[in-house]
């Protein structure tokens, strides 16, 4: 058995893609955010894998995926504090109930 | 392991000039500055740091204009080549400095008319003027990268800053999930070109892509084009842009539109034309679908809409489309005509959305075009000034509405293709087609009558302000086209 | 290029990887949903090491594992009602998306196949650095990437306002 570049491209190709399925068919607005978090860990599966085989002298993808890590982070304080805040609001986080205004 | 350190930091230089950093030291200084005052500021005193917030990006202004006229040919790499400063980006910092300090103007009276707290807002503004300032001079992705989620981030908290609407709580949460998932594409696409080319640097990426190109690159662009098309809201990418829009808060609403729109560009500009350019031809395909798309879809619905906010949020979407032909286009004189667009766009935007302010920032008022009836007999002023706007909008000389199709649309000719010239039909039948559109709101001003009795409109010193800035802008980039040569020599690439 | 044992546990992880990442996606409830989407975390830490990025696997179980997951659980549980077995958790749109995502992971792979069959693609292997990459990544960010490394300060800040701006209660 050898494992290569392309079984962790893959790998990180279906990650994503599972991600973007629950993106798409996910109502509850955490639900999505656990999702898009799939989504970047595949981007940094990605990352880190082309560094190990592409250019291992040089790791440019590991330090991105230190910044995808930080960014996701981030993303994940605002985006839950806008998910409490509309709790508070609508008693409700369900993204297709939001419909005051169309979609 | 002391020597090799020794080592390390003999051959290897930053290269920073601090002088050419001025504005974006500026900028996030401020940033900073505002959020360590304003516990401090009681009462009217906290007005300082609405003022210092706007001396801040006049200052950054100034600062561009010095580095722009001391060092003409300006091409400097700095920070280990992770930045770039040169004429171009300078004046895309411009546009953003612009757009962000008619914001500044507009907003301070409306914020207490929607009782929003307002140390923070100013802070976040300048946080998200820092990130685009990032995005525009960019040498590597990263930076890019990283600028764009500093400007997201901080577009999320303003759409949502009126915290007690609902509009304002569901415009930041779609705003926030579909960023995020356009963040997502992007992050998978710059992994792949960095795959294909073993870089992240933008100029590095065309060298080593001359020699290796592969199906990797094309994953990557369709990937990042996917990503950077949401955040310009380019036809089908653009699902979010009319409830983002119309929900927040309208001085945001405006911001949102001209800079973060015209950074967004920029990434488009860096992506696509410097670093992608071995893929022109296949990039330019689906640039042309996505251009046809957006300006067409953008104008068709916006005939459909009630309420002038959404209007200008489909409006909006049906320019990005204009500003696309010049990416099709694909030479330099292109590049710095989607540049004046860009400029002229965040003018005459952001002067429509004073006026719309004004309108809104009334007792008992909405977005409504009804909320425009009799307006323009009562201020006859106010009525030929949004007049001009419109007119601008809709693309009539002699305003900078029409100045900025005319160059991207010449600049698309000049390249003689066949498929450029289809385009740039489709644009100019779209421009006759939202005449409609920015026209119907200047009939209901003059020639409809008030329902109720007419409420009066509050001049304040900032909207003031802000409405000489955008219609000296507007007139004066339709009028002098010279100031297009003032340009010129700053084609990217 | 990994080989015996390395491989079988890659073929480990990515089945525990994959059915983890299903269950975060279509689990009714939403709180086992994170619980999966930890595992998925952890999983993702674990092929981290055999890629030799041993300070990524652990940056990963400290704010991914430790913090992110942690702080979706709390607000799971601050919005306390909604992990109700009943309500539905899913739209109507399941079908039409997994078409979008099936086809997505088909093109790609596609794609990423059919170059490697093309050899168009050049694989170096630095055996000199295959143990740990910390130092190597530790220099990048402090010379080549400093510019990113500090502005990235900027980011958490503006998150960390922007957050408080948005959960803070008026008085």
């Amino acid at each position: 058995m050898q494992v290569e570049l392309i079984h962790f491209l893959c790998l990180a190709a279906i990650l994503f893609g599972i991600g973007l399925y629950g993106v798409l068919t996910r109502r509850n607005a955490i639900g999505i955010l656990m999702c898009v978090e799939l989504m970047f860990n595949a981007v940094n599966i990605n990352f880190i894998s082309f560094a190990k085989f592409i250019t291992p002298d040089k790791i440019i993808g590991q330090v991105f995926a230190v910044f995808v890590i930080v960014i996701a982070a981030a993303e994940a304080t605002v985006g839950l504090a806008i998910v409490i805040l509309i709790y508070r609001n609508f008693k409700d986080v369900f993204i297709d109930k939001m419909n005051i205004m169309k979609w | 392991m002391q020597e090799s350190v020794k080592t390390i930091l003999e051959n290897f230089s930053l290269n920073i000039d601090l002088v050419t950093l001025m504005p974006e030291i500026i900028i996030c200084g401020m940033a900073l500055l505002t959020m360590i005052l304003e516990p401090f500021l009681k009462g009217d005193s906290r007005k300082v740091v609405m003022h210092l917030t706007w001396l801040s990006i006049v200052a950054a202004l100034i600062s561009i204009y010095s580095i722009w006229t001391s060092q003409p040919n300006l091409q400097s790499l700095q920070f280990a080549d992770a930045y770039r400063i040169d004429s171009y980006s300078l004046l895309f910092k411009a546009v953003f400095l612009i757009g962000s300090l008619l914001t500044v103007f507009i907003s301070s009276n409306f914020l207490k008319f929607k009782n929003v707290p307002d140390g923070e807002f100013y802070s976040l503004i300048l946080f998200a003027t820092f990130g685009m300032m990032n995005m525009a001079s960019a040498g590597d992705l990263i930076v890019l990268f990283i600028g764009l989620e500093i400007m997201s981030l901080c577009l999320y908290v303003l759409a949502g800053i009126l915290r007690r609407s609902v509009y304002a709580n569901e415009a930041s949460l779609k705003y926030f999930l579909m960023g995020a998932f356009a963040s997502g594409f992007l992050m998978f696409g710059i992994a792949f070109i960095y795959g294909a080319t073993g870089t992240t640097s933008i100029v590095d990426v065309i060298q080593s892509s001359e020699i290796l190109s592969n199906t990797y690159l094309i994953i990557g662009a369709a990937m990042v084009m996917i990503g950077l098309g949401f955040k310009v809201g380019a036809v089908p990418f653009h699902m979010w842009i009319p409830d983002v829009y119309t929900g927040s808060i309208t001085n945001v609403t405006a911001f949102m539109s001209a800079g973060p729109k015209a950074a967004a560009f920029a990434a488009f500009f860096q992506v696509f034309i410097v670093a992608l350019r071995p893929l022109q031809s296949e990039i330019e395909v689906v640039l042309w679908i996505l251009s046809a798309l957006t300006m067409t879809l953008g104008n068709i619905l916006a005939i459909t809409q009630n309420d002038v906010k959404r209007m200008l949020a489909y409006s909006s979407i049906s320019h990005a489309g204009y500003v696309l032909i010049a990416l099709v286009a694909f030479t330099p004189a292109a590049t710095t005509a989607g540049l004046y667009y860009l400029l002229c766009y965040t003018v005459m935007n952001i002067g429509a959305f004073t006026v719309l302010i004004m309108v809104e920032a009334r007792e008992n008022s909405d977005t409504n075009f009804s909320s425009f009836a009799g307006m323009g007999r009562r201020y006859p002023f106010l009525g030929i000034l949004l007049t001009i706007f419109m007119i601008s909008l809709a693309g009539f000389p002699p305003t900078a509405g029409f100045m900025g199709k005319f160059l991207v649309f010449k600049s698309a000719i000049d390249t003689g293709s066949t498929s450029l010239i289809v385009l740039v039909v489709l644009a100019v039948v779209n421009s006759l087609v939202s005449v409609y559109y920015y026209l119907r709101v200047v009939v209901v001003m003059f020639m409809v009558e008030p329902e109720l009795e007419y409420r009066p409109i509050n001049f304040a010193t900032g909207i003031i302000a802000a409405l000489v800035i955008s219609m000296g802008g507007t007139l004066l980039l339709g009028i002098y086209p010279q100031i297009f040569a003032f340009f010129l020599n700053t084609a990217l690439i | 290029m990994l080989e015996g044992s390395t491989a079988i546990a890659f073929y480990i992880i990515s089945f525990v990887m994959i059915l983890s990442a299903i269950a975060v996606v279509t689990l009714k409830n939403i709180f086992h949903a994170a619980l999966f989407l930890v595992l998925t975390l952890f999983a993702v830490a674990a092929l981290y090491i055999l890629l030799s990025a041993e300070f990524l696997a652990a940056v990963q179980v400290l704010i991914y594992v430790g913090a992110i997951s942690i702080l979706m659980i709390f607000a799971v549980m601050l919005t306390a009602q909604l992990t109700n077995y009943n309500i539905k958790q899913t739209n109507e749109q399941s079908l039409p998306a997994l078409l979008i995502s099936v086809c997505f992971i088909g093109i790609t792979i596609f794609a990423i196949a059919t170059n490697n069959k093309l050899g168009g693609f050049p694989i170096k292997e630095n055996t000199e650095i295959a143990g740990s990459n910390t130092a190597n990544l530790g220099q990048l960010l402090m010379r080549d990437f400093i510019l990113p490394f500090e502005v990235v300060s900027v980011l958490l800040l503006a998150a960390l306002i922007g957050a408080i701006v948005i959960a803070k209660r008026d008085n």
